[in-house]
């Protein structure tokens, strides 16, 4: 249980209050942002979707920010929020997204052709998978988030973490597998 | 396909998305949140404020009494009477005459208007918890707002059809972190696959005194459970708090 907070002190350990706290705040964003965003963009696929769920996330990060009582917290702290957005912006989507493929972009010339056909079609089989799944194999495979460290991001055990990414890669290769494999 | 290759290809096709991904103006905007989030609201939230805690408004069906006195007579007719009372009141207490949804007092006519700011969230979040056949759950929550995010404790009873799983499902409830404490009721059911759905009710304490939480949860055979509430700044509504039998008491033969 919390203590009395009339006998709290107004919190201190995130920079204190009022402008000090805003500008905690801020040079806290400011390191975290860029990971951020290309989490978010990995998670839910889309650049200018994962720009609104970073904000959004930063939004509920500074509505609960004094009760954030180390800020060395902050990167695992946040990190939970945001997977918590972005989980639920891929809820609202609808289960099967149409996504047009032309739009994206053209490969440079020294790209191989059949690496980035090969993304698209993985690109397009992750978005067939459940949110929890794919968040599950942002972190693991994009983050490189060790399997305990992924149970530390998610608050759930190593086992379960173990055994959700287990079951994620089955349904990413049979998801793979109805696409038709490799890109030809 | 090995897993090796299906895990390369997989880093591949992230990293590549992530390397093409252009945050724009992200970074102006995120700067700008504490200066857009009204000052007076992150006062409340964070206790510099100690303006007293305001009952809600009475709205139509609401008792001013408050919790029931005594315990309840449990029978299962009761009891499911009860529920769906419970059920309906607090819906018709949120949707009823008076209360509109759009611009304007939540509260119904003749209360007190509600606080300037806005005092109520939508939330969301997920639980996972591990029962025993002693009547208590524990776990954890994650939600869309971290003052809802923090362990779980559930302390339940359940009047289960002979040799089947439907069961109802009652108990307490309590979710601490860091900065205080949820505590309040929760009740649902649990039908024969193994799907189950709970209503609960909580009232904040420590750094979340003078807020509440309803929301509802539900769960099929596997996963976590996936709940939608609404954080609210006040008292909760006394339609709520329906004296329900103690976790610990058995239904009536």
């Amino acid at each position: 249980m919390g203590a009395p907070t009339g006998d709290r002190p107004a919190a201190t350990t995130s920079g204190g209050v009022g402008a000090d706290r805003a500008v905690a705040f801020r040079r806290l964003a400011e390191r975290h942002l860029d990971g951020s965003y290309r989490l978010a963009a990995v998670i839910l696929g889309d650049g200018p979707d994962a720009q609104d769920a970073v904000h959004d996330a930063f939004v509920t990060a500074w509505l609960g920010f004094g009760t954030l009582r180390e800020r060395e917290r902050f990167e695992a702290w946040f990190g939970r929020i945001l997977v918590n957005t972005c989980r639920d912006r891929l809820r609202r989507r609808s289960r099967w997204p149409v996504r047009d493929i032309s739009s994206m972009p053209i490969a440079p010339a020294d790209d191989p052709t059949a690496r980035v056909a090969d993304r698209i079609v993985v690109r397009r089989a992750l978005c067939q998978l459940k949110p929890d799944d794919r968040i599950l194999l942002a972190l693991r495979y994009y983050r490189d988030l060790s399997v305990d460290d992924v149970a530390a991001a998610l608050g759930i055990a190593p086992r379960a973490a173990a055994s959700r990414l287990h079951r994620a890669l089955g349904r990413l290769r049979g998801a793979l597998d109805g696409a038709g494999g490799v890109a030809s | 396909m090995l897993d090796s290759e299906l895990e390369s290809r997989l880093r591949d096709a992230q990293r590549a998305q992530a390397d093409e991904a252009e945050p724009g103006a992200l970074l102006e905007r995120v700067l700008a949140i504490p200066d857009e989030v009204e000052p007076r609201r992150q006062r409340r939230l964070f206790g510099l404020s100690r303006r007293p805690v305001r009952e809600p408004g009475r709205g139509p069906g609401l008792d001013a009494t408050g919790r029931k006195g005594g315990r309840t007579m449990f029978s299962p007719l009761r009891l499911a009477t009860a529920t769906a009372a419970a059920v309906l009141a607090v819906y018709v207490g949120v949707l009823g005459p008076g209360w509109s949804p759009g611009p304007g007092p939540a509260a119904a006519p003749g209360a007190s208007a509600a606080p300037e700011g806005d005092t109520h969230i939508i939330v969301t979040g997920s639980g996972s918890s591990r029962c025993s056949g002693a009547g208590f759950c524990i776990g954890t929550w994650d939600f869309s707002d971290p003052r809802l995010s923090g362990d779980l404790r559930v302390e339940f009873s359940a009047d289960c059809e002979a040799e089947a799983a439907d069961c109802l499902l009652w108990g307490s409830v309590t979710v601490t972190n860091e900065g205080g404490s949820w505590s309040g009721d929760v009740i649902g059911f649990r039908d024969d696959p193994g799907d189950h759905r709970m209503t609960s009710w909580m009232t904040g304490s420590g750094d979340y005194e003078g807020w509440y939480f309803v929301g509802s949860g539900a769960r099929s055979d596997v996963g976590a459970e996936e709940w939608r509430a609404i954080l609210a700044q006040g008292v909760l509504p006394t339609v709520v708090t329906l004296g329900l039998p103690a976790a610990t008491e058995s239904p009536a033969p």
